[in-house]
């Protein structure tokens, strides 16, 4: 069956987004079986890719399709719109944040760019980060390292079943230095699908006075985050993976006040670098040291010139719909799935094939990475890998990902085989999909 | 990233055929890949490929000229197609296809046969001398070259011998996945590592090879191409044709072409023009020391890669360098503004600046501090008498006989027995010049030298300078010739070598050039600009610039006059 989510035409710019669902609302209550039936997902095909790209929902798709259309041509002012008051404060609520200190962006990469180029940083100064960032956050830090001679520190995380929250957070925690000025690190991991404790990383960076930046592409749409509460200073999120919202659109939360509960440190200085309502002569007010915001940070990255009021409104809806069918629901739907995939990875193939973490629940996700080869020198040999993940595509349809990464101690980089699980997917398509992989592992090997 | 190939003009029809002439100093050509220098580059490239090269360019200042461009390698590898992880340790190779050994059954040139190059330009007898550039970058190279050098103390050095140990054995960061697939590992990352997979070292090697001791003129007869040329005679030291080799697909080859339909190497080791009555069509190459005869000056002060042309070797294993006096002594005798004069007359239009710094401009590192005024006998003769340094016999100062080596050893000669040092140049061919230079220990006893060092490549190429001429116990190979060993220099080295960020790779190398000045393990006497060949010599067309080789001409472009 197919789930009515018919809208009021009237609140089609979400200004009715947020707050607890409604009872009454069926999306609460519909099966996943029956949400399914809500994404343009491909019949015949199983897709367990969303790290890279999710499935809009109709909805989405038809919301992005009709507001192209309502400003295609018009003689009105398209700047207010583009600066999404409504949509903003509807998403903060979700995340836990609010107007002020959310911006929808154009993806997690232009986000983490603006934020990396806004912070003060000077020679000398270190930032530490991983090898397992994406390398949107990498290169931003070398061209920060090239054009103010920064110290960039790059960790190598452990990987693998055993990893505990505990060896992540001291691995940081012994690299710190009285020149360390920023942590920087994934929400979660692309290469290992690895949750990273990000409220005891930010525990450490305030107890050494250091700016947070997380990369949270993968957080949105995934887990029901309070994003204030996990403490950081910054976060940059994809909306067009979990979220499952268009194709060129992020999420940025920017802290703008201070709750110390949550964070005490005073606001970093910030530079917004793109922006068109910076003013033009004189600066900002000082940054809050309170619970009020002194300015509107969000307002001053949201307004970057004409902005795709299309797609703002799409993300929304989609933000929308996660709201009234719950995204705790979601959470607990995609990690249940997530833990059947590592179950099945571990029955077929080791509990040594994984690069994710197993035992530390703290750490997994509904991202797993694994090595499916029986000889471990194929976790370095990325034809396999490649071949791997197109014949599961050719032959039977299965939308997987490979990835490649750094493990400490290894002088390999090494590669894996990477399934995501999320509201659309079922247990079935998981099995699917190992025993797949376990037939064309034996074929390749 | 892909960038268009350079193609000589079209708009003026042109014949291919012809022989090309080339005339070259014999260190200058040796066509074994296994075993050349940088500076054969331009000769190894007619018959040979590598993973990645380069582009010849008509306007020199063209960045694309100092990029490299994939060659053997599909694509360079980046993080964006992903051949390159995060960390820039792992390079993933696919290699083009179409690419084909001249052999009977034109078997494709495959990711092991560069596996085989990696390990031949490690052999102990003839090892690469840019094995110090990949030791120090390749995960296990150095230990692979290392235990090889120590087996072969105690074991033949027949090919049979060396084959055996070079097929048992493994480089750890050096390995093919398939056929299409190479894969190679760092110890750390390097700024300029594609740059030096341009090097003749790097060339695929077929198993034909394994039949022949490397360097041997018996590999040097039974060479097997897979570039535009074929070896057909070859006597090392003296000459060679090549021939258009029949397995070569212009198609597989972006970045080559064929235009004469043989090559002539004139190898000699004295001054350049030799027995050019007869030739149809001839282009120099530059010697070691001077640059090319009548060569004109590529773009001045804002070119890449000026070279350090000449400077003066001090052999510090001679006990008559001990003490920091005497060595500053010679530093203080030589007349650097004599030998510009002397560079002036003879090489009319090129720039050339008095150096006190060892890395010259437009080389990554370079510092244009100059720690010994140039010309003061006086002081010279003051440093020797507070050394105690008494007259013994003649110190050697060995020189090419080829470009204005003699001059310039003449002159320095003068200089240093003016100043309290006596001296007496000795004039040695091409071959037993580099010999020596190679092995000081085993080719005579000798002072000094006069020596000159032209980049190996154009960007973040500090350790062609810094690391090649200074560091301690290298494994063979560098341009390392007087033994210099200082901990602190050594340090410096690997200080640059570790970095990632090249402003600090470039500080760590201007110390470490700073520091040898200082300690005059070297003498740089000039600084001179780029030169590349005469646009036009007579009856050659099609002459383009290969900047990072020297800005030597790319042969397999250089069109000769065909009669009719």
């Amino acid at each position: 069956m197919r789930v009515s989510v018919t809208d009021d035409p009237a609140t089609t710019t979400a200004s009715r987004t947020g707050g607890p669902t409604a009872p009454a609302d069926p999306l609460r209550t519909a099966s996943f079986a029956e949400l399914r039936s809500l994404f343009a997902v491909e019949p015949d095909a199983v897709h367990l890719n969303t790290g890279t790209i999710g499935v809009m929902p109709y909805e989405v798709l038809d919301v992005n399709d009709r507001v192209t259309r309502e400003w295609n041509g018009g003689l009105r002012n398209v700047y207010p719109p583009g600066m999404y008051p409504e949509h903003r404060a509807a998403i903060g609520r979700a995340f836990g944040v609010d107007q002020d200190e959310m911006v929808i962006c154009h993806n997690a990469t232009e986000g983490v760019a603006r934020v990396i180029n806004g912070l003060e940083l000077h020679e000398g100064d270190e930032v530490i980060t991983t090898s397992h960032e994406c390398y949107s956050v990498l290169s931003n830090f070398n061209l920060l390292r090239n054009r103010h001679r920064i110290t960039l520190t790059v960790l190598t995380p452990p990987v693998g079943p055993d990893v505990t929250a505990e060896e992540i957070v001291d691995m940081f925690a012994r690299a710190i230095t009285p020149r360390t000025k920023v942590l920087a690190f994934a929400a979660v991991t692309l290469f290992t699908g690895t949750r990273m404790p990000v409220r005891q990383l930010c525990d450490l960076a305030q107890r050494h006075g250091l700016t947070t930046v997380v990369d949270g592409a993968l957080l949105p749409g995934l887990f029901d985050t309070d994003l204030r509460a996990l403490g950081p200073d910054f976060v940059t999120c994809s909306g067009s993976k979990f979220q499952c919202g268009p194709l060129g659109t992020g999420l940025l939360y920017v802290r703008n006040k201070v709750h110390p509960e949550h964070n005490p440190l005073p606001l970093p200085t910030f530079w917004p670098v793109i922006s068109t309502w910076y003013p033009m002569m004189g600066a900002p007010p000082p940054r809050t040291t309170t619970r009020v915001e002194s300015y509107n940070m969000g307002d001053y990255l949201q307004s970057a010139g004409s902005a795709s009021i299309a797609r703002g409104a799409a993300l929304a809806k989609a933000c929308e719909l996660w709201d009234r069918i719950g995204r705790d629901r979601i959470e607990r739907h995609a990690v249940a799935l997530g833990e059947h995939t590592r179950a099945r990875i571990v029955e077929r193939f080791g509990v040594e094939s994984l690069y994710s973490p197993l035992t530390d629940d703290r750490l997994t996700a509904p991202l797993v990475a694994f090595n499916p080869f029986p000889d471990r020198a194929d976790g370095w040999n990325i034809t396999k890998f490649a071949r791997l993940v197109d014949e599961l595509e050719s032959r039977h349809r299965i939308w997987t990902r490979w990835t490649e990464f750094d493990v400490a101690g290894s002088p390999h980089q090494h590669y894996a085989a990477r399934i995501c699980t999320h509201l659309y997917n079922t247990a079935e398509e998981v099995d699917l999909a190992v025993d797949a992989i376990a037939d064309l592992v034996r074929e390749l090997s | 990233m892909t960038v268009a190939p350079y193609r000589p003009d079209t708009a003026v029809p042109h014949r291919c055929g012809g022989v090309l002439r080339v005339v070259a100093p014999t260190a200058a050509a040796p066509l074994d890949p296994s075993c050349a220098p940088a500076s054969a580059a331009p000769f190894v490239r007619l018959h040979t490929r590598q993973l990645v090269t380069w582009q010849a360019a008509r306007d020199v200042r063209d960045w694309q000229a100092v990029t490299p461009v994939p060659d053997l390698a599909l694509e360079v590898p980046s993080t964006w197609n992903a051949g390159l992880g995060a960390s820039h340790r792992s390079y993933v190779f696919h290699m083009r296809p179409g690419i084909r050994w001249d052999t009977p059954d034109r078997r494709p040139v495959t990711a092991h046969d560069v596996v085989r190059g990696f390990k031949r330009m490690c052999n102990p007898v003839r090892p690469s001398p840019s094995l110090a550039y990949f030791a120090d970058t390749v995960r296990g190279l150095a230990e692979f070259a290392a235990a090889w050098a120590a087996e072969a103390t105690h074991r033949a050095g027949d090919a049979a011998t060396l084959a055996a140990y070079q097929n048992a054995h493994e480089i750890p960061g050096v390995f093919a996945l398939d056929d299409e697939t190479l894969v190679i590992e760092l110890a750390r990352p390097a700024l300029d590592f594609v740059q030096m997979l341009a090097l003749p070292a790097a060339s695929a090697v077929p198993v034909e090879h394994d039949a022949f001791v490397p360097g041997s003129p018996e590999a040097a007869a039974h060479l097997r191409a897979n570039g535009p040329y074929r070896v057909r005679r070859h006597r090392p030291g003296e000459w060679a044709e090549l021939v258009r080799n029949p397995a070569w697909e212009p198609a597989a080859d972006p970045y080559r072409r064929a235009e004469a339909d043989r090559v002539e190497l004139r190898l000699s080791d004295g001054v350049g023009r030799a027995d050019a009555a007869d030739a149809l069509a001839e282009v120099s190459v530059a010697p070691a020391v001077g640059g090319l005869p009548a060569a004109e000056p590529v773009d001045g002060d804002g070119a890449l890669g000026w070279a350090l042309d000449p400077y003066l070797v001090l052999n510090l294993r001679d006990p008559v360098w001990a003490d920091l006096r005497v060595r500053q002594a010679a530093a203080l005798a030589v007349d650097k503004a004599a030998v510009a004069d002397l560079y002036r007359r003879h090489r009319p239009g090129v720039p050339v600046r008095v150096a006190g710094s060892l890395i010259p401009p437009g080389n990554a590192g370079h510092d244009t501090a100059d720690a010994y005024p140039t010309g003061d006998p006086a002081r010279a003769r003051d440093l020797l008498a507070a050394a105690g340094h008494a007259d013994g016999a003649p110190l050697v100062l060995i020189h090419p006989h080829s470009g204005l080596g003699p001059e310039v050893a003449h002159a320095c000669a003068t200089d240093l027995t003016r100043a309290g040092l006596p001296t007496r140049a000795v004039g040695l061919a091409d071959a037993a010049y580099t010999e020596a230079l190679r092995a000081p220990a085993t080719a005579g006893g000798w002072q000094l030298a006069v020596a000159a060092r032209v980049p190996d490549w154009l960007e973040h190429n500090g350790r062609v300078f810094a690391q090649a001429m200074l560091q301690a116990n290298p494994v063979p190979g560098g341009a390392n010739h007087g033994g210099y060993a200082a901990p602190e220099v050594d340090a410096l080295i690997e200080r640059a070598l570790d970095a990632a960020e090249p402003w600090r790779a470039d500080a760590a190398w201007r110390a470490a050039a700073e520091r040898a000045v200082a300690d005059v393990a070297v003498v740089p006497i000039l600084h001179r600009a780029p030169v590349a060949a005469p646009r036009q010599p007579d009856r050659v067309d099609g002459l383009v610039p290969l900047p990072p080789q020297g800005y030597a001409v790319d042969l397999t472009a250089a069109r000769p006059e065909v009669a009719g």
